[in-house]
């Protein structure tokens, strides 16, 4: 296996309108070719900024990024705007939560997916439409050619969904970025999405980063997982190895709350508290606030990714002073 | 298509006919008299006043003054002017050129200059660039255009003494470079306007999620800008930008007075105080049907543009 995507020591700040806020700190994380990775967490907890940081989407007057993005030999971070717009659609592709709003209202359907070929092949118009017809058959949206010509407002949100993922492999890239794919559909079509997804990325040796707020869904999708707290990486691992044995305290708190159906009748389980402030400059966990076990070195010292429990898989790495498996009173008379 | 268009212009016959009204006698309340600016000052006998109220028709009531007007109008005939004495048609005829050349100069700049800037600000928010525009935009918009245009005649008499600064010359290339001055304090105003418009339109279009996945497909900022996020902006760039044209003629009133110029503009306004009636009916209905013309293209370009107007699209979602 080898690492398609590497990132290391991330660090974002954005200026806002209400200040400086720091989304994401210090991330590590990697991506193996063709495997689907997870990246999970509550809202605002920094998945959306890593992955437009990936892109460089950001307006880059307004955003001090640190660290590394090492893709295919060259950190995305120190490439310039017009060295991006060739990996951006080409090498990396990007699912939007919203295809409603992804998709341009004013230009047919067929064209917008038809611009990936002949921005970044130059193909002829009709070269790109003979591509454009064979990738919407291959996403479900049939008949091709009456599609083709066809508006945004007269397509339901599932297949418009489907316009957005054609869009994102269009260029053939090895990785394509999902954010919160399905969030924004209907219950009923979520499945039919993830299902495309997930036959694409077997059928092309697609990596996939999905970031979702859902576990049920990195169950079913994905290989690796990573758990995403107030901009830092908390855990990281195979999917069953984290979603089995959390060692995070915050990771195990998640998986706990996620309702399940031999629970029924039960309370559900919730955490208490709210995420920190992204203006919130802190010292030492950002979950220790909320956490059912703190010690004194949780409020001090920001714990690092280590390989905590290696019985617990390979490549399993976790940051905790207080990981789930260690004796639990003995850590509270401390 | 066809079907809207007619009963577009159905609806505009109906405005129409309401306008002359309000027109008519709207004209006859204001306090002047038309013999006296037939007469020009020279005493006249009964008589000769009554003959004249005769050929002007002014000895009839005033419904059937009104119906005079309306069968000239519909058989092209505007009417005789108290002032001039001569037939409004040919009045216009001779003086029209001049307006339509000052308001098309001006509809250029605005095109040309106020569009392209609000873009530039617009792609380029919050830097200097955006920041020095919009002062310059702040101090065109608080100028009004008579003043706007002494300032010019005074720069160019005295300072730089390259435009003329009144009348309108012979030939066009010597019309364009008599007019820039006019031209220019026309459009000053409109085209500060036009270009803080374009520009908060596109910063919220550059914002929107599918121009987000333009970038993200790749496209060049270039592309970004001009193709996805100006296409849209583009309706209510062309509603304002164009109405602003139409409604540029009644601002050639006080341009054309200050320059000089004879154009429409001045001979409203000569037509107003002299209690011309029939050449201030005449150019101010003129007025109306040249806006609601401009209107009536800007609907069609709607559907041109916007497909979910075009189809009669069920679904409407926020771009």
């Amino acid at each position: 296996m080898s690492a398609l995507l590497e990132i290391s020591g991330l660090s974002v700040e954005i200026m806002t309108t209400r200040g400086l806020i720091n989304p994401v700190r210090e991330v590590d994380l990697t991506i193996e070719k063709g495997m689907a990775h997870g990246l999970v967490g509550e809202s605002g907890c920094g998945k959306s900024v890593t992955a437009r940081t990936i892109l460089g989407l950001h307006e880059r007057r307004l955003v001090r990024v640190k660290g590394k993005v090492m893709f295919e030999g060259k950190d995305l971070l120190s490439l310039s705007e017009k060295e991006m717009e060739k990996i951006r659609g080409r090498r990396i592709g990007m699912i939007f939560q919203d295809p409603v709003a992804a998709l341009n209202p004013l230009f047919k359907i067929g064209d917008q997916i038809a611009e990936v070929f002949t921005r970044h092949f130059g193909d002829s118009r009709a070269a790109a439409k003979k591509k454009t017809l064979e990738l919407l058959e291959r996403v479900g949206i049939m008949p091709a050619e009456a599609r083709y010509n066809q508006y945004p407002f007269e397509f339901s949100g599932g297949m418009l969904q489907r316009v957005v993922i054609a869009i994102a492999i269009a260029a053939g890239p090895p990785l394509v970025i999902a954010d919160e794919p399905t969030t924004a559909l209907d219950v009923t079509i979520q499945a039919q999405i993830l299902d495309l997804l997930q036959e694409l990325q077997r059928e092309l040796g697609l990596a996939i980063l999905l970031i979702t707020h859902n576990f049920g869904i990195v169950s079913e999708m994905c290989d690796v997982v990573s758990v995403m707290y107030a901009g830092m990486i908390m855990e990281t691992g195979n999917k069953n190895d984290v979603l089995l044995n959390p060692l995070n305290r915050y990771s195990k708190a998640l998986i706990d709350s996620i309702p399940s159906r031999g629970a029924a009748g039960q309370a559900m389980r919730t955490i208490p508290g709210t995420p920190p402030e992204l203006f919130d400059h802190y010292e030492g966990c950002p979950f220790a606030p909320r956490c059912e076990t703190t010690m004194g070195i949780c409020r001090s010292k920001r714990p690092q990714l280590e390989a905590l429990a290696p019985a617990y898989g390979e490549r399993h790495f976790a940051a905790c002073h207080l990981p789930t498996f260690t004796f639990e009173k003995e850590a509270i008379g401390d | 298509m066809t079907r809207y268009v007619t009963g577009r212009l159905a609806q505009m016959v109906i405005v129409l006919f309401i306008v002359s009204l309000l027109i008519f006698f709207g004209v006859r309340i204001t306090p002047t008299d038309p013999i006296a600016s037939i007469a020009k000052g020279k005493q006249m006998s009964a008589e000769t006043i009554a003959a004249l109220k005769a050929e002007y028709y002014l000895d009839r009531p005033l419904t059937e003054q009104y119906a005079i007007w309306m069968k000239g109008m519909i058989l092209g005939d505007l009417g005789k002017s108290y002032q001039y004495r001569e037939r409004v048609t040919v009045l216009l005829a001779g003086r029209i050129g001049t307006s339509v050349q000052l308001v098309f100069m001006s509809s250029i700049l605005i095109f040309l200059l106020g569009i392209p800037l609000g873009i530039i600000s617009a792609s380029r928010k919050n830097t200097m660039t955006d920041q020095s525009l919009t002062i310059a935009s702040l101090v065109l918009v608080s100028s009004p255009s008579f003043f706007t245009g002494m300032i010019l005649m005074l720069l160019f008499t005295l300072v730089i003494p390259i435009f003329p600064t009144f009348g309108i010359g012979s030939g066009f290339v010597d019309n364009i470079r008599y007019l820039a001055l006019p031209a220019i304090s026309l459009a000053a105003v409109l085209l500060a306007l036009t270009m803080r418009m374009t520009r908060s339109n596109m910063v919220e279009q550059l914002s929107s999620g599918y121009v987000q996945m333009a970038t993200a497909k790749g496209l060049t900022r270039r592309q970004v800008v001009y193709k996805h996020a100006l296409r849209n902006s583009s309706i209510p760039i062309l509603t304002v930008s164009s109405l602003q044209i139409a409604g540029m003629l009644s601002g050639s009133v006080m341009v054309e007075t200050v320059f000089a110029l004879n154009g429409i503009g001045s001979l409203l306004a000569s037509s107003v105080n002299k209690g011309d009636y029939p050449v201030t009916q005449s150019i101010t209905l003129m007025m109306v049907v040249v806006f609601m013309t401009f209107n009536l293209i800007v609907d069609i370009m709607y559907g041109v543009i916007d497909p979910r107007i075009r189809l009669g699209g069920g679904r409407k979602h926020e771009a």
